[in-house]
């Protein structure tokens, strides 16, 4: 995963199936962090597999259900014959089968409880990683030599907004610092965009926190000081193509 | 009580303890939609049947971790079978179809009992549906990435489209999907 992506916009490859493992990694882990997103990537993943609905039916080689069955024929074989080994043993020394029987349901036991702990130990591993990542980035992004400030005015519709974007000009992703804007109402996002004569792309998703502030990444595929203004707006819940709700942030990038 | 008569989710419970008639009864129902996913995203003959016989193996084998309060089995089925495609066709390199759903002669399998392909024939319709009510540029979004295997980088590349504009069509490309399966009734 580069810095330019966060794992709120890998969701829908995520539940897609087209990320790699090192991103599946980040979002699993921020999905464990924001439990509350576990739906919405639960939804997403199941309206991505209904696609595998559009493909038409095929007739499966007819080799491929013998090889099947064979194949778990042979399985249970082997564990039949594992079993079988482990009786020419019982009679002759029941107190060591006994004893070898406790030993192994004690060891199966521990790893259990081993193996437990220590995928307990790789989530909290990644979760932190993803956390640190996030933080790196942005301390880096803040403070680069680079980095340039500009501030951003509230709108009319929410006067009592401002927020400061630190941005390298040449980079692709900065940082938007918010305040003074309303907590969402249900079922809304804010959504960040980059302006460029009659071109205004998505740059982002954010929620405040309850007294208004955010500090929300800011995306492009270009580079930032390409593009002449950032807006802010309100949009349903997943985003738009295009600004639909007030605008309430809104200034031009000049460094 | 014939295996026939279970439900999926009854039927993956007994595969979890073993019974491999069961894994055998949910091969019947799903074996041709498993390959013909396989046919729309691998298109080779000799892959598609890898695909089909490894994606029952791993539920023979992992069907104990499978959830029924995280969706219902064919999700999961299909998730299996589409990680497993994908995975071959970045392997393989090979990106074989045309980007268009094209028109596909369904080849039936004489064996498939009448009314389970007429339940699924109804399902893909109310898919092709759904899907259809997209606008094209999400629609297209989607395609590339589940039945191309295309990654967002090489989605925002072939149609010349920012990365941003390319993450905003996959969101509110399956947010959409979503609503319009859910109006539909579309419940699998």
């Amino acid at each position: 995963m580069t810095n330019q992506d966060s794992p709120e916009e890998l969701l829908p490859f995520f539940a897609l199936g087209v990320v790699s493992e090192e991103e599946r990694s980040q979002v699993e882990a921020w999905l464990t962090v924001h439990p509350e997103r576990r739906a919405e990537a639960d939804e997403m993943a199941w309206a991505a597999q209904a696609l595998a609905r559009l493909a038409a039916p095929v007739a499966p080689a007819e080799t491929i259900r013998p090889a099947l069955v064979e194949r778990m024929r042979q399985q249970a074989g082997d564990s039949g014959r594992s079993r079988l080994a482990s009786r020419k043993f019982s009679w002759t020394m029941p107190a060591l089968t006994a004893a070898s029987l406790a030993l192994a349901v004690v060891a199966i036991a521990w790893a259990s409880s081993l193996r437990a702990e220590v995928n307990q130990v790789h989530l909290e591993a990644a979760q932190a990683r993803a956390t640190l990542d996030a933080q790196a980035q942005l301390l880096a992004d803040l403070s680069s030599p680079a980095a340039r400030l500009v501030e951003i005015p509230g709108t009319t519709a929410r006067p009592q907004a401002s927020a400061r974007l630190f941005a390298d000009p040449e980079a692709v992703s900065a940082v938007l610092v918010v305040s003074g804007l309303s907590p969402n109402p249900a079922g809304s996002v804010y959504q960040l965009w980059l302006i460029r004569g009659d071109v205004v792309v998505g740059a982002g998703l954010f929620h405040v926190d309850a007294a208004g502030r955010a500090t929300a990444r800011v995306h492009s595929s270009d580079q930032v000081g390409g593009y002449e203004a950032l807006g802010v707006s309100i949009e349903p819940e997943g985003g738009s193509e295009q600004p639909t709700g007030d605008i309430v942030l809104l200034g031009t990038i000049t460094f | 009580m014939s295996l026939d008569l279970l439900s999926d989710e009854a039927l993956v419970e007994r595969v979890s303890s073993g019974d491999s008639a069961a894994l055998e009864a949910l091969y019947e129902r799903y074996g041709s939609a498993v390959a013909g996913l396989g046919r729309k995203i691998l298109g080779e003959r000799s892959a598609i049947d890898d695909l089909v016989q490894e994606t029952f193996w791993r539920v023979w084998k992992r069907a104990g971790s499978f959830s029924p309060g995280r969706g219902r089995f064919s999700s999961w089925l299909f998730g299996i079978a589409h990680h497993q495609a994908i995975d071959h066709l970045r392997r393989a390199r090979s990106r074989p179809h045309a980007l268009e759903i094209e028109s596909e002669v369904e080849a039936v399998d004489p064996e498939t009992d009448v009314a389970e392909a007429a339940g699924q024939s109804i399902l893909r319709s109310v898919v092709q549906e759904a899907f259809g009510a997209l606008p094209d540029e999400q629609r297209r979004v989607l395609e590339l990435a589940y039945f191309r295997g295309f990654s967002r980088r090489e989605i925002s590349e072939a149609l010349g489209v920012p990365l941003g504009t390319i993450h905003t069509r996959a969101r509110l490309g399956l947010i959409k999907l979503r609503a319009e399966l859910r109006t539909r009734g579309y419940n699998e």
